[in-house]
């Protein structure tokens, strides 16, 4: 073999195994500014065993076309809440939030009586001491855990006839970037990830698989497991024994000029899968029936999709909502308010 | 006078010249040919050939760094989506054209190109089993067209994937698969056309004819015919690396009656061995008469 020859395998050779490495180390927790792994940062703030886990890009929909016309529909109450909320807290939920990250925790034995927990991630630009105060002149407690600050509320809720309290309580996660509030229980989690004590969600290869199909071009998504929720749902025997063997489901949207959104649900088996594109296309087909009598409605019905991915028994239903369509929505609410 | 008598010399005992064994002889045929394959004329084919998804890929890069198509898209995903594309690259460029071409063009000169030359003589006078020689030869191509395709996929995965929001660490997955998938492909089209190049006069001909007239016209006729071809089998791995993306949803339509993975892998596999065990058959059976 001649020198020119062993150079250029060595070559070949070390430019594969220098990109396979990038790319595992992508994989296995990523490389910053380069090669991260599928998802916000945010998701190491996340347990591996949540149930549902959720993202918005709150920035991008807030400056979309798309919001600005919903921004037309909202009601008056709706818009001075955004204006106490600046008012009293200084947010301005239009530029001061980035995007949010949700979940849901619940244990797969879970049942409906069990108490839900999760909690909110925003990352923002919070004035901290500002929304310090103002949560202890609401008689929010400060607690701490693991050094920890944290502010409890209790929140009386509104079933007078149970007299039952939730609890809700925030803390600040990266100084004052990264906001975290929801449920105590769920907050010692987010306390006890940033010590490294728990796995976090990027270890779950289900949940980190469907991230990454469903995060690629969409500024909102939220993937979970279909069976742990049912379980919690509070619904009758009757119904739940007829809900479809669904074990994951994912939806992911791109708001902009209008919204691009698809659902898919992955099902047990590929009789399932099967039983269920049916069911679908059924619903799809019916709704195609009604909506053809109405214009406004009918380009949404049309876009609607049905495809079914045999391969990992998913159906999957992608449609359009384009600004037209919500032009023909505004219209039609003008009209109902109009006095006869 | 006394004479002195001169002892006579130690005889030299003849030098016992065994033959090397058919793995060590298929090695230095595949010495031999490795620097032959890479440094001829036909690799600036190959470069050509390999170059032209990667100068596609750095187009799609620039189009959507300036944002170009960032708005395009099909149903609720992003057609942009880096993943996407890179999967449409793996499918439609290397499986179906770029792996099936370099399998011709390289897998039926292996022999042919020494008959053409009238260097196989000189391969032929060595002792060494001539079916060492087509796989060393064949060893020296799967090295050649893996060390040049593969690093065109890895550049393309890098160039392509974080394009429209895709991850590099989330598509991780699909290129081992992908890499996976090419190199079978090389193995068992190179495999096939070094048969073709043993046994056919014509062979460049004949695997053209298979490559791209027998296998893209039987695939779109339902029947059992497509079991006839080594892109049916390929096609039974392919939706598995492919990206699960609505986007492609059309694509793996095409490709949805395939067999199952581990079915297809033992037909590859079996061709594999079938095809280059008759090329090696065919090499040591046949009398290679060199025209003047």
């Amino acid at each position: 073999m001649t020198k020119r020859t062993r150079y250029f395998m060595i070559g070949s050779v070390g430019f594969l195994t220098l990109g396979l490495t990038v790319g595992l180390a992508a994989y296995y927790g990523g490389i910053r500014g380069f090669a991260e792994p599928a998802g916000p940062e945010e998701l190491n703030y996340v347990p591996s065993d949540a149930a549902v886990v959720a993202f918005a890009n709150v920035r991008q929909l807030m400056d979309s076309q798309f919001r600005q016309q919903v921004k037309g529909l909202e009601s008056a109450d709706h818009q001075k809440g955004q204006e106490e909320l600046k008012n009293e807290i200084g947010i301005d939920i239009e530029r001061d939030i980035d995007y949010v990250v949700a979940c849901m925790l619940a244990s797969p034995t879970a049942t409906s009586t069990d108490a839900r927990s999760g909690y909110v991630l925003a990352r923002g630009n919070f004035d901290r001491p500002r929304i310090e105060a103002f949560i202890r002149d609401k008689g929010g407690v400060e607690q701490e855990y693991r050094g920890r600050k944290m502010f409890v509320h209790a929140e009386v809720a509104a079933t007078a006839t149970t007299g039952a309290s939730h609890e809700m309580a925030l803390t600040f996660i990266d100084s004052k970037k990264v906001v975290a509030f929801g449920t105590p229980a769920a907050l010692h989690r987010v306390i006890d990830l940033q010590f490294a004590d728990a796995q976090t969600v990027r270890a779950n290869p289900e949940v980190m698989k469907l991230i990454g199909s469903v995060e690629p071009g969409n500024n909102a998504w939220v993937v979970g497991r279909f069976d742990v929720l049912s379980k919690q749902a509070h619904l009758p025997n009757e119904v739940t024994s007829q809900l479809p063997q669904v074990t994951w489901f994912s939806a992911g949207g791109h708001v902009n000029g209008g919204l691009n959104a698809v659902v898919a649900v992955q099902a047990r088996d590929e009789e399932a899968a099967k039983n269920l594109q049916q069911v679908v296309a059924g619903f799809i087909a019916l709704a195609r029936m009604q909506a053809s009598a109405k214009p406004e409605l009918n380009a949404i019905a049309q876009s609607i999709t049905l495809s079914n991915d045999t391969s990992n028994n998913t159906v999957a239903v992608t449609f359009t909502l384009p600004l037209a369509a919500l032009d023909a929505l505004k219209a039609a609410k003008t009209m109902l308010q109009e006095p006869k | 006078m006394a004479v002195e008598s001169i002892p006579a010399a130690p005889p030299v005992p003849a030098r016992a010249t065994r033959p090397p064994s058919f793995v060590t002889a298929a090695f230095r045929v595949f010495d031999l040919s490795l620097g032959q394959m890479l440094w001829s004329r036909r690799t600036i084919f190959l470069a050509l050939v390999v170059s032209a998804p990667v100068i596609l890929g750095l187009i799609v890069r620039i189009l959507t760094s300036v944002g170009i198509g960032g708005s395009v898209r099909l149903g609720g995903s992003a057609v942009v989506a880096g993943p996407s594309i890179f999967g449409l690259f793996i499918w439609l460029l290397y499986l179906r054209f770029i792996i099936p071409v370099l399998g011709v063009f390289y897998g039926t000169s292996l022999i042919a190109d020494e008959v053409e030359d009238k260097t196989i003589t000189y391969l032929f006078t060595r002792p060494i089993a001539r079916g060492a020689v087509v796989v060393g030869k064949y060893l020296a191509y799967l090295a050649a067209t893996s060390l040049v395709v593969l690093p065109s996929v890895m550049i393309l995965y890098f160039l392509v994937v974080p394009t429209g929001g895709g991850s590099l660490a989330a598509a991780f997955p699909a290129l081992v698969k992908d890499l996976a998938l090419l190199g079978i492909g090389l193995a068992v089209y190179g495999s096939l056309f070094a048969w073709v190049g043993a046994q056919f006069k014509y062979p460049l001909v004949t695997g053209l004819v298979f490559a791209f007239g027998w296998e893209q016209g039987i695939m779109v006729i339902p029947g059992y015919l497509k079991r006839f071809t080594i892109a049916y089998y390929i096609q039974g791995l392919v939706p598995h690396a492919m990206p699960q993306d609505s986007a492609l949803s059309i694509l793996q339509l095409v490709v949805r009656d395939s067999l199952s993975v581990p079915m297809s892998l033992f037909w590859l596999g079996f061709i594999f061995v079938l095809f280059l065990a008759l090329a090696a058959r065919a090499v040591s059976r046949r009398e290679y008469v060199l025209e003047q």
